[in-house]
């Protein structure tokens, strides 16, 4: 699983991340791959079985507590 | 910078495979038993001003679409936080129809494969369609459009002989309340959630506003959803409150003319693949605009793959079950919806035309 998530990043870097590298401005390059770099951490503590928070369960907290459910 | 244009038909086709997108499967208006008719017709009523304000919030800026507007109206640093709010719904979204696609494929057709599967085939198409542009995606709306209402058209004569003209009575047989809190959960999902179109798409200046293809893209969706819950209603009757996680595919998969035409749920499942497709490329868009509008980037094509492999993520996550899913979309979701699809785009309409209003009287006074 972990490899295969590295073996997806290495294509996308290959497909959407040199492209924008050789015509897209310096920022674009900087936004996308932070971005990027992110989502790469995310997957590989997916991959590993990692149990990340999901956002949902705040979300409904903060969302009773505004108009008071 | 190059405007990529869509034509009004594509745009009609845009916003009613978006609107039937994923509410034909989920199911609109879960809280109503009977009268869920009553409750889309109400909703109805209430969408069609909201998305008229949308319209004419686009059409007093030419050229610009809401984020530009944001940023105009509400200046620097306040629109740069709505842009972010906004950014982060259309992200949010995304991922949730995301999320029920995934739930549908893993519950109903293939319970074995992982549900990431479903979730990454679907994310890696939309994000292709997104990189391509607006032109592609309203080209692709305005070709599929017919074949889905041709699905549509022939899955409602065969259900003929099941239904029950008497499964709708009786009318308003709990009182109002539950309809009132149906009509607000279909208002907010899926009518309104088209305030993501204002994202996506600007007035071209000196040309009409799109009233006509934008509100009745909505009607048709919205006609198309009340043939489909009538004809669930008449198929299953009040058992359908046992049922609550996809319907229409419970109600087709009934249908049984002779012995060859069985198994007719498939073309429920050809329905939801094609308009989730729609729906999660426009809110992959929204979202990518949005970040290009915040980072301050040409062109919004370089962060579309970073964007859309993040709404995979968080749709494989965002969930423990499919429980939690159907809970999150009839009971929260309308409340963590209202301020992008109602509060937000009245105050930015207001500010707007008072603005406008006094630039007009500044422009006057020099010249009398």
């Amino acid at each position: 699983m972990f490899a295969l998530v590295l073996l997806g990043y290495a294509f996308i870097v290959l497909i959407d991340t040199i492209p924008v590298y050789k015509d897209g401005t310096r920022r674009e390059f900087w936004v996308s791959t932070s971005l990027l770099a992110v989502s790469l951490i995310v997957a590989v503590l997916f991959s590993l079985g990692v149990d990340l928070p999901s956002p949902a369960d705040p979300l409904r907290q903060l969302i009773t507590k505004i108009y008071g459910l | 910078m190059n405007q990529e244009r869509i034509t009004n038909h594509q745009l009609f086709s845009m916003v009613v495979l978006f609107v039937i997108g994923s509410s034909l499967i989920v199911g609109v208006a879960a809280q109503v038993e009977i009268d869920k008719w009553i409750a889309i017709l109400i909703a109805l009523a209430a969408a069609v001003p909201t998305l008229m304000v949308y319209i004419k919030l686009l059409s007093l800026f030419p050229g610009k679409n809401l984020f530009d507007i944001l940023f105009l109206v509400f200046g620097k640093w306040v629109g740069r936080l709505f842009v972010l709010l906004y950014t982060w719904y259309a992200f949010h979204l995304g991922a949730m129809v995301l999320r029920n696609f995934g739930e549908f494929v893993n519950m109903m057709a293939m319970p074995e494969t992982p549900m990431i599967m479903p979730i990454l085939l679907m994310g890696v198409s939309c994000i292709w369609i997104v990189k391509e542009g607006i032109e592609v995606l309203g080209r692709s709306a305005f070709f599929l459009l017919p074949i889905i209402v041709a699905i549509i058209f022939i899955v409602q004569l065969l259900c003929i002989p099941q239904l029950n003209l008497q499964f709708l009575t009786p009318i308003l047989a709990d009182g109002w309340e539950p309809v009132l809190e149906g009509a607000f959960s279909t208002f907010s999902f899926p009518f309104a959630e088209t305030v993501l179109f204002t994202a996506v798409l600007c007035c071209p200046a000196n040309k009409k506003a799109p009233y006509k293809p934008f509100l009745g893209g909505l009607i048709a969706g919205a006609f198309i959803i009340l043939t489909v819950t009538f004809r669930n209603l008449m198929v299953m009757g009040a058992t359908l409150k046992q049922s609550p996680y996809f319907p229409s595919y419970i109600a087709v998969g009934r249908i049984r003319i002779g012995d060859f035409l069985q198994r007719m749920e498939i073309t429920v499942s050809i329905v939801f693949v094609v308009g989730a497709f729609i729906k999660i490329s426009i809110c992959l868009l929204a979202a990518s605009t949005g970040v290009k509008k915040l980072a301050g980037l040409n062109h919004f094509r370089s962060v579309v793959m970073p964007i859309g492999i993040l709404m995979i993520l968080l749709a494989n996550g965002i969930y423990k079950n499919t429980i939690e899913m159907v809970k999150w979309a009839f009971d929260i979701y309308s409340y963590y919806a209202l301020p992008f699809q109602l509060f937000i785009p009245f105050v930015l309409l207001g500010i707007a035309l008072i603005s406008k209003h006094k630039e007009k009287k500044a422009n006057e006074q020099p010249s009398s």
